[in-house]
Parts: C-alpha cells; sequence; structure tokens
C-alpha cells in the first residue's frame, strides 16, 4: 500500500481535486484501487502526515521538499490528468517496486 | 401500527442529526459509485465524524475568542467581530443542521438541473463553499420569511437560490478564466467572484497584462505568509496583544486579567488564546475536509453521468500557479484594503454603540485576505499586470470587509455572536436577502 498525501494552503477544496485526480490517473493505469491510499492535507500539517509521496501544487513544492524525505511531485494545472499522470505514474511506480522488493 | 410509529419515531430522530444524515449522503455516493464496501463504511463513518469533530473545533475557537471581546470592550470600547466562514458554520449548525444539510444536497440536484437545462453549463465542485451558502441562505431565510413556515419550503427556496449561484458566479468568471489560463477547460467556483470579475474589469482600465507582478521578485521569508492558517494564528496573537495592551491601559493588569479564565498574565494569556483561535481553526479544518473528503468526487461521478458536457467550477487555488506572485500582492492589497474598512467602520461609529451607519467593526480574517484577495490579484493580473493586481486586491479588503459589516446586523439576529461571513459573494447575497426578507415581514 502506498500513501499520497494530497497538499494545498488548507486542505479543502483544491487538494480534493488533486486526490480526485490521483486516484483516476491511477485506476486508469491500471492500479488496484487497494494498493493506494489518498489523503488530503494542508502545507502547515503536512509534515506530520508521513505519507510515502506528495502530491502538490508548484507553489507548495519547494516548502515542502525543504523538511521532507519522500519525494514531492509537483501539477501546475491541479485540474489537468494528464499533468498529473506524466510526473506522478512513474515516481508511484518506482515506489511500488521499491515496495516489493 | 405501533412497530410502524417506533420505525418512523427512529428515522425521524436519525434524520435530525446533520452529521448522520450527510453521512447517508456520501453513503449513496459512494454505493452509487460502486466502491468496494470497506470503502463505503470507512466513507460514511469518515463523514459522520468529520461533522462531530467540526462541532468541537467551533468550541475551541468560541473559547478562544470570547475574553477579546471583553478586552476589546474594556480597551476601545467597541465590539470586533471575526469574519470566518468556517466557524459561522459551525455554530449555525448547532440551529439549523438538518435543513442546512438538505439544502446543500438539493444545491447539487438544482446546480445539475441548471447545467443541463440553461447555457450556465457548470457543475460547482468546491464543496465547503456549497456548505457555506447553504448555511447563510438557509440561516437567513429561516429566521425571517420562513420562520414560522413548513421546513420543506425553506428547505425548498434556498436549495433554489444556492443551486443558481452555483452556476451563476461561474459564469460571471468564465470570460476572465479564458484570458488567465488561455483555455476554457474550467471556470471559478469560489464565491469571492464580485471581487473577482471586478478585479478583472478594472484591471483592463488601470494597467497593461505585460507589467506583470511576475517579473517582481520577492525575499524568501515571505513564505510563511502562504500558510494561511500560522498567518491566521499569528495576526490572531497580535491582535489579543493589541486589545489586551489597551486593556490593561484603561482598567490596569489585574482587571484585564480577569477577563480569561486562567489565572496566567494577561500577555500570556494573550498568547495562548491567539493562538488556540488558529489551532481551532485548523481542527475546524480537519473536520470539513473529512465531511467533503467522498461526497465530493461522488457528486462529481454523478455529475459526469447526468451533464456528460458541463465545465467544473473549480476552488479559487487552481489560478494560483498562474501568476505566484499576484497572489501575494493581492492578498498584502486586499489587508490594505481591510484596515481602510474597518478605520471607516470605526469613524462610523457612534460612541459606545456596538453598530454604526456601516454596522459592525469588523476585524482582519487572513483566510479571506489571502483566498478571495490573492485570487482578485491573479485576475487583476491577468488584465491589468501589477497595478491591476493592487487594485483588484485593495477593493477585496474593502468590500468584503464592509460588506461583512453592514450584513452583520443581519447576521446577529439569527443569533449568532461574533462571526460573520466573509466571502464577498456571501455578502452580496446575504444583503440581498436580509433586504427582502426585511420587506416581508
Amino acid at each position: 500500500m502506498i500513501k499520497i498525501a494530497a497538499i494545498c494552503g488548507m486542505g479543502l477544496g483544491s487538494g480534493l481535486l488533486v486526490k480526485m485526480g490521483v486516484e483516476r490517473v491511477l485506476k486508469r493505469s491500471g492500479v488496484d484501487e487497494r494498493e493506494f491510499l489518498v489523503e488530503v492535507g494542508d502545507i502547515s500539517t503536512a509534515k506530520s502526515m508521513g505519507p510515502d509521496l506528495f502530491v502538490t501544487s508548484t507553489e507548495f513544492g519547494p516548502r515542502l521538499r525543504e523538511s521532507q524525505s519522500a519525494p514531492v511531485v509537483e501539477v501546475h494545472n491541479l485540474f489537468d490528468e494528464k499533468e498529473i499522470e506524466g510526473v506522478l505514474v512513474p515516481v508511484f511506480m518506482e515506489l511500488v517496486s521499491r515496495q516489493k522488493n | 401500527m405501533n412497530i410502524l410509529n417506533a420505525v418512523l419515531d427512529v428515522l425521524v430522530q436519525i434524520m435530525s442529526k446533520p452529521a448522520i444524515l450527510v453521512g447517508l449522503i456520501a453513503m449513496t455516493g459512494l454505493i452509487s459509485l460502486k466502491r468496494p464496501i470497506d470503502a463505503v463504511v470507512t466513507g460514511t463513518v469518515k463523514t459522520i465524524m468529520g461533522f462531530l469533530i467540526l462541532s468541537g473545533g467551533a468550541k475551541i475557537v468560541i473559547d478562544a475568542i470570547t475574553p477579546l471581546g471583553i478586552l476589546m470592550q474594556e480597551g476601545f470600547g467597541l465590539q470586533g467581530t471575526l469574519p470566518v466562514n468556517e466557524v459561522f458554520t459551525a455554530r449555525a449548525q448547532e440551529l439549523y443542521g438538518t435543513q442546512i444539510s438538505l439544502v446543500f444536497f438539493f444545491a447539487f440536484l438544482v446546480n445539475l438541473l441548471l447545467a443541463r437545462f440553461t447555457p450556465m453549463k457548470y457543475v460547482f465542485l468546491t464543496g465547503h463553499h456549497t456548505l457555506f451558502a447553504s448555511t447563510m441562505v438557509t440561516g437567513i431565510l429561516g429566521l425571517t420569511i420562513f420562520k414560522n413556515g413548513p421546513s420543506f419550503a425553506l428547505i425548498a427556496v434556498s436549495a433554489l437560490i444556492v443551486g443558481f449561484m452555483m452556476v451563476f458566479f461561474p459564469w460571471l468568471s468564465a470570460p476572465f478564466m479564458e484570458k488567465i489560463t488561455g483555455k476554457n477547460d474550467f471556470v471559478m467556483g469560489h464565491f469571492g467572484t464580485t471581487n473577482y470579475v471586478l478585479a478583472g474589469w478594472l484591471g483592463e482600465k488601470v494597467g497593461d497584462p505585460k507589467d506583470s507582478t511576475e517579473n517582481i521578485h520577492f525575499p524568501g521569508w515571505f513564505g510563511f505568509m502562504k500558510e494561511p492558517l500560522i498567518a491566521m494564528g499569528v495576526i490572531m496573537m497580535i491582535i489579543y496583544l493589541v486589545a489586551g495592551l489597551a486593556a490593561v491601559r484603561v482598567e490596569g493588569a489585574e482587571e484585564a486579567g480577569r477577563s480569561f479564565l486562567s489565572s496566567d498574565s494577561w500577555w500570556l494569556n494573550c498568547l495562548i488564546q491567539g493562538l488556540t483561535f488558529g489551532a481551532g481553526v485548523g481542527v475546524i479544518l480537519l473536520g470539513v475536509h473529512m465531511i467533503l473528503a467522498d461526497i465530493v468526487p461522488a457528486f462529481r461521478g454523478f455529475a459526469e453521468k447526468i451533464v456528460p458536457d458541463a465545465i467544473p467550477a473549480l476552488d479559487c487555488p487552481v489560478v494560483f500557479p498562474y501568476g505566484q506572485n499576484a497572489v501575494l500582492v493581492g492578498y498584502l492589497s486586499s489587508i490594505v484594503g481591510g484596515l481602510a474598512a474597518m478605520g471607516l467602520q470605526i469613524a462610523f461609529l457612534p460612541p459606545g454603540a456596538l453598530m454604526g451607519t456601516l454596522g459592525g467593526v469588523i476585524l482582519p480574517s487572513m483566510i479571506i485576505h489571502f483566498f478571495v484577495g490573492g485570487t482578485s490579484g491573479v485576475f487583476g493580473n491577468a488584465t491589468g499586470g501589477w497595478k491591476g493586481a493592487v487594485l483588484g486586491g485593495f477593493l477585496t479588503g474593502l468590500l468584503f470587509t464592509l460588506l461583512a459589516g453592514t450584513s452583520l446586523r443581519a447576521i446577529s439576529a439569527i443569533g449568532i455572536f461574533n462571526s460573520c461571513f466573509g466571502d464577498t459573494d456571501f455578502g452580496v447575497v446575504g444583503s440581498i436577502l436580509a433586504f427582502i426578507s426585511g420587506l416581508f415581514k
């Protein structure tokens, strides 16, 4: 199971958009629903969430990277599923293969 | 017969608990999306617990803000109100929980019907703003026009109004959104749109998009201002300290300290209560995001089946990447505009009165300055460069603070004190409703 945190300023609307995008993209790429979990969080509490992977906007990417060891995936257009797919899937697949080893 | 009555009684009891009602809405959505059984159970329980967390957070915030009212009264002889939607919603839920939850659900259906049959083909996906709008409309109408009327009429009319807001404001934003993003994939689904459109429209007149804010370089330490919750806590602490200092000057440290329930010194109490307020808003936000985490995707899945060609109306930060500096410029100018409006409100306040010609005194709410001010900055920048961003932000602070002040009277009539709505469209629609309901009284 890969834990993904979708992060925005308040952990409300746009974080939820990212969560929906991530869920749709992964399902479309043939990943089983039970292999991942997406939680929404805000930038201030993100550091305590401890996921395997962060997905966030380009705005918050640098701030998350400062204090995080987990990989951070940045999306420019939060609603663009193609963009999410392009940046997320390679990182996700690498995590999966690392977890299996 | 007795069994039937007993069943009915249980149903009515369940329906009167908004937490369970919203849980059932989430459950219906999850089942209709054919999610596995464990996802249905988790989602339903999570939604219900989110609701309970929301009310818990409201208690923290209210306890933290009460002494501030006393200090301001002692120090300045006036009452300041903080416009925080989250707090207002949490409190109104205690009074009109069931009706608000039903309006929240039916407004979404009205939105779908309007998108299906009118040219305003937008589906509003910002769940927390639908919840706030439902709270405001149901609250104001429930206490005025429909005070003694049947519940179903209140729910029907409120759902129609909220459903209309859910397509009308996105429709207003559409031409400007195309200028900002260069596409028409999505529109603005956030109730600060009056200001966004104003910023875009005036930006064109005052400046040139070529003088973009994105050419400005900001120092890195500004970053903490981009964490709205932290900024909120820090500013509240400052407001508390200023009010505390004023109260100490007038009444002495001992008397000022008595405003708090703790025996610590006044300044320590100010620090802790200011930050506790921010912490409480954090708890409420956790509750709201637990409520919405499963309902919004379910709504979206459903909407795609009913109105396949609809354009989604999304939360305001979706435009932030199109002008990251513009967000900061709009945010800071909005704070200036808000302080100017607060100055006006105080100036028009008769000595000793709680409300003047411009209504109550509204304290700066960093959450609204950041999101609505920042988004206005992006809109203004897209049509008028940095001049547009500054003007758009300034007007945001000015307008929402003034509207919150005047609508405060109507809001306190609902029986909720020391809190009101912030975002501009809530002020606009709220003022219209308050005006109409005054005529019907």
